[in-house]
Parts: C-alpha cells; structure tokens; sequence
C-alpha cells in the first residue's frame, strides 16, 4: 500500500511539487492584493484630484461672474461659462439664482444630459458611475447670491486608471516567472537529503533491517531528523525483539485461555438445555393459567393501589363477562369507575377505605355492560404490600352475580311483597313503620299516619263473582290506592281485603285528610272488571303518631285498626281518627275479653227465662233462655259482651254452655212439674255458632245428654244469618228437621226480608219484632204489613211468636190477627230459674201469666235497662 | 325651457366678469415698469458698493457708508431695502440731501434727474473728494458722473466713466468694469 502510493504519485505528492505550489499561491495572493491595494489607491487618489479641480473650476467660475450676478447680466455670465471649453472633463456647467432659478448655463457640444434643476440637489459632490458633480454656493463678502452646479466626465479617470492596471498586471507576470526559476533551483537543497531519506526509509521497511545508517547532510533541521531517524531504527530494532518475546507469552495463554472456555461452553450448553426445559414448564404453566382465566367466570385483574385505581391487568374473559375489551380499562384509568351505577358509587369509596385499612374487601355493584344493560358484580380484592408493609399492589376478581342477586330480590319480594298486588306486605309495612317509629324518637316533631283500610262488603263481592274478580279487583284497588298517596308513602296489603297506609313525615292532621279524601273519591268510581261493573267503597281507620307515646308498630297498627271499626260501625265508607276515647273502649274490650274467658271458668254466666204464652188461652207453653253474665262489677247484659264474645271466638264455648243449662233446665223442669211436660224452650244462636261444622253433633249430643225432646227445642235464628250462610242454612235447617228441632227466625221483618228463603227452607216459626207491635197500634199500614206477614206465615205453615206485648191493647190486636204465640212484660218480664220455678208451682192455666202475683228476687234497675235495649238482650 | 335659458343667462354673465377681471391689470404698464425699474436700481446702489474701494482716509470719521440722495429721490420707498444693510466689514446708510455742502460726509451720491441743469456745479464741487457718484440721467457719464443707468432693451444697464474714477482715486473692480459700459472722456 504504502509502496504503490509513493510510487504511483511521486511527482504531485512530492515536497518538491507542494513547495512550488505553495510559492505559487503565495506569491500570487501577494500580488493580487497588491494590485487591488494600488487600483484602489490610484482610484481614489485620482478622483481626489478630480475633485480638487472641479472645486477650483467651480471656484473660478463663481468668483468671476458674482457681478454678472448681481448686476443681472446673463451675457457675461454666459461667456464666464464658455470659458470651461478649455478644459476637457466639464460637461456641464449651471448657475443658479439666489431663488434656484437658471442663471445661465453651459454644455458640452456632445452633451445629451439635461441641466438639472436644483432643487432636489444637495450640495458638495456627486459621484455617479461616469460623472463627478460638485454644487457649491455662489459667495461674495459672505452673502450667497447663487449656487453653482459643475459636472466632470470620467473618461480620464478610467484611462489612467486602465494603464496603471496593465502596467501592475506585466510586472506580477515578469514577477512570476522569476520568483519560479528562483525557487526550483533553491528548493533541489531542502528536497534531495528529505529524498535520500526516504530512500533509505524503503530499503529498511521492505529489508526489515533496522541496522543501516543514514547519511547526515543538508540543512540542520533534516540533519537532525537524519539523527532521529538513526536512533528510532535502533529502538525499533530493539522493540521488535521484546516483541516477537511477549507475543510467544500471549500465544501461550491464548491457548490455555481456549482451553477453558471450551470446558466452559460444554457447561454453558447444559445450563441452557435446562433453562429450556424450565421455561417451556413455565409456558405451558401459563397456557394452562390462560385456559383457566378464559374458562373462568371470574375476570382477575390487578391495579395500583394508588388514586386512580389505574389497572395493570384485566384478564381477557371480562369480554366475555362485561363485553369490554381488557385494554379499554387499563387505557383509560376511570373507566372502570365511569361504568359503575352512579347509586353504588359511594360504596366503592367505601370499599377502598376498608381495603386500605384491612387489606381486604368485598363488595358488590351494578356494573354497565358494554350493551348498556347493568350487571350485578361480586368485587374481591386483596391489597398486597411489599416488605415495608407498603401497598404495592391490589389484585382482585369480577364475578356476575346477576342471577344470584335476581334471585335473591325474588325472595325477598316473596318474603315482603304481596304477591297478589306487588304492593308491601305487613312484614315489610311493619319495618317501615318501625323505621319512622324511630325517626320520631330523634324528632318529637316529626309525624306520621296509619291509614287503616278495609274494604266494605269485599267478601260479598267475592262470593257472588268469584275469587279470580275478587282478586282483580284487590289489584285494581292497590293501584288506586298508589295512585293517592306521595311517592315515599306506604301502602300495603296486610290479606284478605284490608289495605295499609303509610303517610310519611307529615305536617298534620289537616294534610292526611286531603288524601283520605282523595282515596274515597277514587274508590266512588266504579271498577270496571271483565264481566261487571263494581262499586265499592272504604272504611277507613287513622292513627296518628302523637295519639299516644308509640314505641312498637303494632301499637299503632292496633289503634288504627280499632278506629277502622269504628269506621265501619259508623256506616261504612267513611273514615274515623282514632283517639283516646277509642282507645279506652280498645281496652275496656279487651278487659272484657280476659274477663269473658275468665267468666266460663267461673261459672259467672246464669240464665234468664221469658215465658212464651199462647194467645188462645194465655198458658204457658214455653221459655226464651236470656244470658246473663253475673261478673264482679254487677250483671252484664248480651250487648256488652256478645260482640266481643263473637269477635274472640269466645262465643262458641259460652253459646255451647247455653244450649246445654237451657235443654238442661227445661228438662229438669219438665220433670218436676208434670202439668209442664210440653214446656219448650228457644235458645238464640250466633253466627259462629251455627257455622261450626260440628253443630248438627253438638245439638244431637246436648238432646241426649239433657234427655229433652228434640220437638221442645227451638232455636233462633236472624234473617241476616240465614241469608249469608245460605247454602250452610239449607244443610242445617234439613238435618235439624230430621232432628224434629224447631227452627225460629227472629226479628223478621227488621232485616233483609228476602222472603223467597222462606220457601225453600224448612222453617217452623216466625217470631215478629217488637218494632211491629208498637207501631201497629197506631198506624194502619203497619197493621196490613203485619197481618201480611202473619197470613204468609200461616200459608206457610209456620207459626208466629210477637214479642214485645207490653198492653192488653196489643195483646187483643195480635189476638185478633191469630198469632199462635206471645212474649212481654204483661206476661212477664225474664226470671231467673227461681223465679220460674215459682212461677211454675202456682200457675193455674185459666188465669193468665200476668195476674200471678208471686216473688221476685230480680232488682228493679236490671229491669229497667233489659226493657229500654230489649231488643238486643235477645240471644 | 326656462330652466335651459337661466342656465345660459348664468354662463354668459360667468364669461363677462371674467373678461372684465383680466382688462383690470393693464391700467397703467409704464408706471408699474418704472417702479421695478427703481426698485433693480436701489439693489444695484447697493451692489455697487461692494465693488468698489475707496481710499482709507474717507473712513476716517465714521464706519458707515453714507448713500446720499441728492435732488428729488426717484426710489420711493426702494431704498428702505437696502438701508442699514452690511457691505463688507461696513454698513450702507442712505440719507437725503438738497445742497452740495451737505454730501461732504458721504461715500456714495446719487444725483437725482431734478439736478440736471446744476451738474456741472455739483460735480465741481465734488472734484477733489473721493465720492463715487451715480446718476441715472443721459449724458451724465459723459459730463463725468462716474457711474450712470441706461435701459437697454427693458433691462437696467449701467455706463462708467472710468477717467472720472481714476480722478477720484477710487477702485473700481474689473468684475463691475466688464458689465459696463466704459465711458472714456477726460
């Protein structure tokens, strides 16, 4: 390499040829730069002296016409001008007034140039690219009277500048030419020793020998360079042995060192085939982990327990399980947050508090699924920490658990609502009221209502059009019933046909009403069902919370309950607050209830007995038993108790004790006094004591267990009952017949008087009120009714009984209407068995029951008050 | 119609008022003429002191340069120009005066034409003393008056005597020498 290019180029690359080159250059820089220094010089010099010759030209002239000037002579001033023929570079030469105007001029024949006006003109000189102008004032003594303006040709100056040019030009070449001849001769001495040098430098780099010498010539700088180069070849020498030394050591190591490596390599080789092995354990590890996060319901994730939440992981299946995409939560760090139910979102702060603190949470929310519907959402999570105990990382999982929730809310609907109407069940009615019960206890002020609802003649609806309309028309009630109140109002349905409201947080009586009111207008409509249109109507019991100090739900529900009754007793449809009176009523009842219970034990009940006489001849032929209930306080009268009895239940022990002392007594009777042996005896009978299915038994058991002849039996019945329980009536009525019982309907002609059940039931009295016995004595249409009614029972074959006879007026009247039998005070007021039996030694049949005095231990005020609520006393 | 006719009725009229107004100027051109005439010669006063040197023992007594009027003055209110003005190191003062023993004082005396028929007199007077004398009347030059106005072709042109000059040993710059015409009379 180095040889070829040493070779290839000797002369271009050669001292020698750089040397010339660089002299060249040399010189001609200096050479040029003295010609462009001199043609400047020249230049300015030149035109220095220009324009010493314009201002002298110019001074000439101004001086020699400032009297033409001021003596307003243009000739002379002309002929000062055309003085300036003489010298060659003018061209233009102008005088000018004190006020600018052309004095007089003067031009060169050849001259196309125009004079020039001075206005625009500033004084001194001008120099253009061939002209050289001077404007100078015109000055005498010192008062300018006029301007001069004086205009030279370069044509000189570039002539003379052009010759000095050439001239600069022939001596750089002359110059050039000597400088080169000089200096090739003058560089051979520096050249020739660097060329030997070289030469030698060749011998020793293709010889490799390092012991040849080179000759020291020439001038002192290569001398020495010849002296250092002898030395260097000597240390190079010397180099070159330690060298070739030290390379024999490296080879030597070099070869140990592979050695080692070799071994090494094997040992790499090994460690990589088990690394393999482990890492493809670890794929197929994490295929199977994949395979369990996609067939995995539950979507893991994990996320920076920071701010955020920002998610560093979401496994691929939330696609499946959310429809999102996994990156679209770890893209967009509130995300997951923006897709939570905004009523859940609070519980999420939460959540994060007790995660933070416990290291561990779950809970659940409504999450939107990308097709916008929302999902129940079980969240796990476990914040995990490093070894400081700092939070370093939450991991967690997603599970739908919409079903479960569905489910779940199923029962609780089944467990809180009525699943007839939707509408809240007691229980949850219960927990409401509970709810405001306590806000009442923080805030005396604040108020609420219960709302008792029942609907009025609901059962009759039922049995008449079927249970299926019934309950079509409980959902159509439930939904007016919604419609009424506020929207955080209650409204419940506790079964059957009864209806709860909760007025919430009102301000007092006066806002209920409207919506009291609101409600019964509502129900005024009529409910227009599938086969009928129905109307119905409310009674509606209130109670408000500052009736009394409530402190359980059932307190209140009660007193609501209890004015609901008195609703309904007032006339239905129509609603009653309760209040304390109520309340005191509420638990006079219920005092009468334990006491009524306690009574049967004690043997507090006793019976009273009214003689029933015949007409025909005043004789006894009979009893009505009357109960009596001797408590503590005094005797208790049928109209106290009975309704409480009924409601209780209490009715059926008590109406069962009557039956039995009745059949017993008249039985007892019939025995001790032999004239008496047809004695009968009607004993009352309510509602749910007829309607018990063991009636027929009980009836045929108390017969034989008293041994009264079934035919001296006759029991009473009202039309209502009749008319209500029908079809059980027409089942009784037929067996008490094949009993050869007497059946007797009591107070006819106060009730329904549906008189067609007369023909199909197997009835053989009629007993006729007393409101028809007093009426009939004075007004004649009652007397018709009556007689009616007494010749329809006849046609019917049945007998008639008018109680009540208290004159011998009415006593003739009835006569003469031909009832069978009669019941009153002229005959006799009810005795107790004492009394009867009394009565019973000294009857003699001719003598009508009235007119036997005998003794009577019954006081006076008892009397009074059976004959002012007579009616009533009636069992 | 009418409207066209009051149009051209107020045109004509236009047109009239127009000539009048350019007639008004030409009332009188030969008195106007020589009031710039009178005018250029008042500057010319001026000027011609600054071209011509008088002895020094003229000055001995004031610095000023006296201009005198001598007759009636022709310059009206022309001379107020050059009145109190610099000329050179002195200033140039105009004065009027009616008798010849009055100039004995000034520098420069203008002979007015009224002074005709007495010129001879005057000039007599004035014979020994260095007074540059100046008259605008024909023939005064040749009588020996040293600078004298002529018109020539409507321009103010100026004749000297220069023997009168020399006679009165004062300079007269060869500037002023070449725009006049020389007069050479003993």
């Amino acid at each position: 390499m180095l040889n070829n290019s040493t070779s290839l180029q000797p002369r271009e690359n050669s001292i020698r040829h750089s040397l010339i080159r660089i002299n060249r250059l040399t010189v001609g820089i200096v050479l040029l730069i003295s010609l462009l220094a001199l043609t400047t010089y020249n230049f300015l010099s030149y035109k220095k002296t220009l324009e010493r010759n314009l201002a002298v030209q110019a001074r000439i002239i101004s001086t020699n016409s400032s009297a033409a000037i001021l003596f307003n002579n243009r000739e002379d001033a002309e002929e000062t001008l055309s003085s300036l023929g003489t010298v060659p570079d003018i061209v233009t030469a102008v005088l000018y007034t004190k006020n600018g105007n052309i004095f007089a001029a003067y031009q060169k024949e050849k001259t196309t140039d125009g004079i020039p006006s001075l206005f625009f003109q500033e004084q001194g000189y001008q120099f253009g690219r061939n002209y050289l102008s001077l404007i100078q004032p015109v000055v005498i003594d010192t008062e300018t009277i006029g301007t001069i303006y004086i205009k030279s040709g370069l044509k000189d100056l570039y002539f003379y500048l052009l010759a000095h040019l050439i001239l600069i030009v022939v001596v750089i070449v002359v110059s050039i030419l000597t400088a080169r001849e000089f200096l090739s001769r003058l560089q051979k001495t520096i050249t020739n020793p660097i060329n030997d040098l070289v030469e030698l430098m060749k011998t020793v780099s293709e010889g490799k020998n390092y012991s040849v010498n080179a000759l020291l010539h020439g001038p002192s700088e290569l001398q020495s360079l010849s002296h250092g180069f002898n030395e260097m070849l000597g240390q190079i020498q010397k180099r070159d042995m330690e060298l070739n030394a030290h390379r024999q050591n490296l080879e030597e190591m070099v070869y140990r060192r592979t050695n080692e490596l070799a071994q090494t390599n094997v040992q790499l080789r090994e460690e990589l085939t088990e690394r393999q092995k482990a890492e493809s354990a670890l794929i197929s590890t994490k295929a199977q982990l994949q395979h369990l996060l996609v067939l995995s319901p539950a979507v893991i994730y994990s996320c920076n327990p920071d701010d955020d939440f920002s998610f560093t992981f979401v496994s691929d299946n939330v696609k499946d399980q959310l429809g999102y995409e996994p990156e679209e939560f770890l893209e967009d760090p509130i995300f997951w947050r923006s897709n939570i139910h905004t009523e859940n979102l609070d519980l999420i702060l939460a959540g994060r508090n007790s995660l933070l603190n416990r290291g561990h949470h779950i809970h659940e929310y409504r999450f939107k699924h990308k097709d916008g519907t929302y999902l129940w959402v079980r969240d796990e999570m476990r914040l995990i920490t490093n070894d400081k105990g700092h939070p370093f990382e939450i991991v967690g999982y997603w599970i739908d658990i919409t079903e479960q929730k569905h489910a779940e809310e199923q029962i609780t609907q089944r467990a809180f609502y009525d699943q007839l109407t939707g509408l809240p069940n007691r229980s949850l009615f219960v927990d409401r009221l509970r709810v405001s019960l306590e806000s009442r206890k923080r805030n005396q002020d604040y108020l609420f209502a219960v709302l008792f609802i029942d609907v009025d003649r609901f059962k009759i609806v039922n049995d008449s059009l079927g249970h299926s309309f019934g309950d079509q028309l409980l959902v159509m009630i439930a939904q007016r019933l919604k419609k009424c109140v506020r929207t955080f109002d209650t409204v419940a349905r506790f079964g059957g046909d009864e209806f709860a409201v909760l007025l919430d947080n009102i301000k007092g009586v006066a806002e209920i009403i409207p919506i009291i009111e609101r409600i019964q207008n509502e129900m005024k409509l009529p409910c227009n069902l599938t086969r009928q249109e129905v109307f119905t109507s409310f009674s509606i019991g209130v109670a408000l919370s500052d009736m009394s100090p409530y402190t359980q739900p059932e307190e209140i529900l009660r007193d609501a309950d209890i004015a609901m009754y008195y609703a309904k007793a007032n006339g239905k449809a129509c609603y009653v607050l309760f209040d304390a009176s109520m309340h005191a009523q509420a638990v006079k009842v219920l005092q009468m209830e334990t006491d009524l219970r306690t009574a049967i034990e004690r043997h507090e009940f006793v019976l009273h007995y009214q003689p029933v006489v015949s007409m025909e001849d005043d004789r006894i032929i009979g009893f009505e038993a009357l109960l009596r209930w001797v408590s503590p306080n005094g005797i208790v009268y049928p109209d106290e108790f009975i309704s409480v009895a009924e409601e209780t239940g209490l009715i059926v022990p008590i109406g069962k004790w009557v039956l039995y002392e009745a059949c017993r007594q008249i039985s007892e009777w019939q025995e001790r006094f032999p004239q008496f042996q047809h004695l009968t005896i009607s004993v009352n009978l309510s509602t749910k004591e007829f309607l018990q299915p063991t009636f027929i038994q009980l009836i045929e058991n108390i017969l034989q267990r008293t041994g009264l002849e079934a035919r001296n039996l006759k029991l009473e019945l009202t039309e209502k009952m009749i008319i209500e329980n029908f079809e059980h009536a027409a089942t009784v009525f037929q067996q008490l017949r094949a009993l050869n019982v007497q059946v007797m309907i009591d107070d006819f002609g106060t009730g329904y008087s549906a008189l067609n059940y007369m023909l199909y039931l197997p009835i053989d009295s009629l007993k006729i009120d007393r409101f028809f016995v007093r009426k009939a004595g004075a007004n004649e249409n009652v007397k018709e009714i009556v007689k009616t009614i007494i010749t329809l029972a006849h046609a019917l074959k049945m007998d008639v009984i008018v109680e009540g006879i208290e004159t011998e007026e009415e006593m003739s009247l009835f006569k003469k209407m031909k009832s069978e039998y009669a019941q009153g005070f002229l005959f006799s007021k009810p005795l107790d068995n004492t009394s009867v039996e009394k009565l019973l030694e000294h009857y003699i049949p001719s003598v009508p029951v009235h007119n036997i005095s005998f003794d009577t231990k019954q006081p006076a005020p008892a009397i009074e008050m059976e004959n002012s609520s007579i009616k009533n006393l009636n069992l | 119609m009418n409207f066209m006719y009051k149009r051209l009725l107020y045109f004509i009229s236009l047109i009239f008022t127009l000539w009048v107004i350019f007639l008004l100027p030409q009332k009188a051109p030969a008195q106007e003429l020589e009031l710039e005439e009178y005018r250029i010669k008042a500057a010319f006063l001026y000027n011609f002191a600054r071209f011509i040197e008088w002895p020094e023992k003229v000055f001995e007594n004031n610095s000023s340069i006296n201009l005198c009027i001598l007759g009636e003055d022709p310059f009206n209110n022309n001379l107020d120009t050059i009145h109190k003005k610099p000329v050179r190191d002195r200033i140039l003062t105009v004065r009027r005066v009616n008798t010849v023993q009055e100039v004995r004082n000034c520098q420069i005396i203008f002979i007015s034409a009224s002074e005709k028929n007495n010129l001879m007199h005057i000039l007599n007077e004035l014979k020994d003393l260095s007074i540059f004398t100046i008259g605008d009347t024909e023939g005064f030059a040749q009588h020996g008056v040293i600078i004298n106005f002529y018109i020539e072709q409507d321009k103010v042109r100026f004749e000297i005597n220069v023997n009168a000059a020399k006679h009165s040993k004062l300079q007269i710059s060869s500037k002023l020498l070449k725009l006049a015409r020389i007069i050479d009379v003993k």
